[in-house]
């Protein structure tokens, strides 16, 4: 299988997609564009007749880079059960890297809630590296900031602190921008998002 | 739930991909030498035009605030 042409440069997000946990994901797709890379998510698609899952592995296919977010998975309270969509797209990336020689560049980060509940849940992904953000935007953006600095050879990748201070500053003005578009804030598509983060971010300099 | 399902369902769907697109390249950064910034590879739904247009006009505010803002501090120094 061949590797797209940009796959460098692209991070995959697999993450929960409910209001609490928008500012978690806003501030890592930010992190992403500000470090000189391309956020990657199911909600981008734009063929509505593609199965959901073909979508996600062609993302996976399509990514080095990819961030699992598993904090969430928890029992709902409707059904008493965990939703275990985010696992699942974890096992599928780490059946990509195994399986697919030309993937085994690829790099991935796995958030958790705590420390050591995967142990308890998926115990077979114990012996990785598993980072947790306590919710804090701050935290994901410096996690996902270290990270990629490990991990990408990109030549120039700001300081978290610099991250954050730049997306605190964005976040301020995304409501003036929604209302400069005549847009509601939180029907903004993942991918006018990101074409706002990444105008802006050339603009502000 | 159904209706929730069906309002991210709504937020989902985009038009097609028109066939003759083509992703814009990365813009350097000039804050940081070296650094430069992708776009997504799909179309803006909006249009990348009125995108920028609407980033210059939130930025200028910003900078005509910050500029009052210094001329008021000058003002209360003398």
């Amino acid at each position: 299988m061949t590797l797209v042409h940009d796959y460098d440069g692209n991070v995959f997000i697999n993450c929960p997609f409910d209001a609490a946990y928008t500012p978690i994901f806003e501030a890592i797709v930010f992190t992403i564009h500000a470090i000189g890379l391309r956020p990657k998510s199911a909600r981008q698609r734009l063929d509505s007749s593609e199965i959901r899952l073909h979508k996600i592995i062609r993302l996976i296919a399509e990514s080095r880079f990819s961030i699992h977010d598993l904090s969430r998975t928890e029992l709902d309270d409707t059904s008493g059960l965990p939703r275990f969509n985010m696992p699942l797209e974890l096992g599928v990336d780490l059946g990509c890297k195994a399986f697919g020689p030309e993937h085994a560049r690829k790099s991935l980060l796995i958030f958790d809630a705590e420390p050591y509940r995967f142990q308890k849940s998926i115990s077979d992904i114990g012996g990785q590296d598993i980072q947790q953000h306590g919710n804090d935007p701050a935290v994901a953006v410096a996690r996902v900031r270290d990270w990629l600095r490990a991990e990408s050879n990109l030549p120039t990748i700001p300081g978290g602190a610099a991250l954050y201070s730049e997306y605190l500053m964005f976040r301020a003005e995304l409501p003036d921008l929604c209302e400069e578009l005549r847009l509601d804030l939180n029907a903004l598509h993942f991918t006018d998002f990101s074409y706002a983060i990444t105008t802006w971010l050339r603009r502000d300099v | 739930m159904k209706a929730k399902k069906k309002k991210e369902q709504e937020l989902e769907a985009e038009p097609p991909v028109p066939p003759d697109w083509k992703p814009l390249p990365g813009v350097p950064s000039k804050k940081y030498p070296g650094l430069v910034y992708l776009y997504p590879t799909e179309p803006s739904i909006i249009g990348l035009e009125k995108i920028e247009a609407a980033v210059d006009a939130v930025i200028a505010r910003r900078h005509q605030r910050e500029a009052a803002e210094r001329a008021q501090k000058k003002k209360q120094r003398r």
